[in-house]
């Protein structure tokens, strides 16, 4: 609280300047410099704690009046807009709420399949074609089937997850792993079987990003329903509970 | 004092007892629109500030119950002053197709996807035949999905572009915003984006935006 709004040392009777006391005199002052038309936005990234929040009622309504502990009151300029963003409204007070304007994003703006596109323009410089339209084609199909399975049959997660977290999991081990091997033209003798190489990567990643997260009870299940989707791309995925399995290189 | 209400504590019944309690009513909010409505040069206050009124009443009882959802006072209240605002930038068009704008672009943004159907469904059964112009963006449409692709990002998703001009447009009605959402769902890219948007418009010498 004193770090963000300032407090008064109560020894010495000092005051201490907050966070958002700091900006907002700083866009005072800039009302008055050169750039005094540009829009200054104040952002706050993190969760609401009505604690806090409250005290930015009397900004939020029209006074715009941010009043501080030492009794300054400070008038946010006109150009200043407050930004809030949060995961959830749980412990708002509804003083709060009303004060805002909402723009509420939901996951299917965006949808997971997102990221799989951003990855495969990344990666375009690590493997070459047409290995990489295959892998991207084959882990969109994959993770399409498996999360689709994950949000019907297996339910029973360990930590609460969001689609698009699994899937930046699955990708962040893609990454390292195929940077390991670097599939590119340099090097195309050493691997024997790239498709292959580069397959059996995808279902480590996949294994150990998407199924991590299930319970215990339910892994041999996931096993099953992935070893399915494998052998469908990779007819020799070997048979056996998959989260025991490892990749020899 | 509001007993019950959140974030707010309960006063002790020591020192309840010294206060002399006074209770508050819920104020008629069909008046306070068509006040509103008429000080902002609606001339047809009187039939629209009743179907708007209607209209936060339905909303507030057919739509899902979020924590960020709001039909209270102030929500009718920025909805009339940004009416007004439209009013006074466009006096050709018809008063209800500016006061359902206002209405929409207001409450739109903070909707889950399955309360929109319902909403526009509302909006048509309380003003029949009535088409309401989708505003074009061009331009700042166009340079949000160039920064998109700057950043490496895909800009075919339709939707998440929509949030983005519709943070702007709620940032043209109030000053403080919330951009609410669960992991993942691209908040910080959403603003991000918007702020560099609006950036590059106006080093590319556009005025009319909000930069």
């Amino acid at each position: 609280m004193g770090e963000l709004f300032g407090e008064v040392n109560k020894y010495t009777g000092e005051w201490t300047e907050g966070i958002v006391s700091e900006l907002v005199k700083r866009s005072v002052l800039a009302v008055e410099g050169k750039d005094a038309h540009h829009k200054r936005w104040i952002n706050f990234d993190g969760p609401v704690d009505a604690l806090w929040i409250e005290n930015m009622n009397t900004v939020l309504d029209d006074s715009k009046m941010l009043c501080l502990n030492n009794g300054q009151r400070i008038k946010m300029p006109e150009i200043c807009t407050m930004m809030f963003e949060v995961n959830d409204l749980k412990v708002a007070s509804p003083a709060t709420v009303s004060r805002c304007g909402m723009v509420y994003l939901e996951p299917v703006h965006l949808g997971w399949e997102v990221l799989v596109r951003t990855w495969t323009e990344e990666m375009e410089n690590i493997i070459i074609e047409p290995y990489l339209s295959t892998v991207s084609k084959i882990l969109l199909e994959m993770l399409k089937k498996m999360l689709s399975v994950l949000e019907t049959q297996i339910t029973k997660e360990k930590i609460q997850t969001q689609k698009c977290n699994l899937v930046r999991s699955c990708l962040n081990f893609m990454t390292i792993f195929l940077n390991k091997e670097r599939i590119n033209l340099d090097n195309r003798d050493k691997i024997r079987d790239p498709e292959k190489t580069v397959l059996t990567y995808l279902a480590f990643s996949v294994i150990w990003s998407l199924g991590a997260n299930v319970h215990d009870e339910q892994r041999t299940l996931f096993g099953e329903y992935f070893r399915g989707q494998m052998q469908t791309k990779m007819p020799d995925f070997p048979n056996g509970d998959v989260f025991e399995f490892g990749i020899n290189s | 004092m509001n007993p019950g209400y959140a974030g707010r504590t309960e006063l002790p019944d020591n020192l309840k007892a010294l206060f002399r309690p006074m209770a508050m009513m819920i104020p008629d909010y069909r008046l306070i629109a068509e006040i509103i409505l008429y000080s902002e040069g609606f001339e047809t206050a009187r039939a629209l500030s009743k179907k708007m009124v209607k209209l936060y009443s339905l909303s507030s009882e057919q739509l899902s119950k979020q924590d960020h959802y709001d039909f209270g006072m102030r929500a009718v209240k920025s909805v009339l002053v940004m009416a007004g605002k439209l009013r006074r930038a466009d006096a050709e068009t018809p008063e209800d197709i500016l006061l359902i704008r206002a209405m929409r672009d207001s409450n739109v943004p903070k909707f889950l996807s399955d309360d929109l159907p319902l909403f526009s469904g509302i909006i048509t059964d309380l003003f029949p035949g009535v088409h309401v112009p989708q505003i074009d963006y061009g331009k700042l449409e166009i340079e949000i999905k160039s920064q998109l692709r700057l950043k490496k990002l895909q800009d075919d998703k339709k939707d998440y572009i929509t949030k983005i001009i519709q943070l702007l447009q709620t940032m043209t009605v109030r000053h403080g915003n919330m951009v609410v959402g669960t992991t993942g769902t691209g908040k910080t890219t959403l603003s991000n984006t918007l702020s560099a948007a609006l950036t590059a418009l106006y080093k590319a010498g556009e005025v009319d935006y909000w930069y």
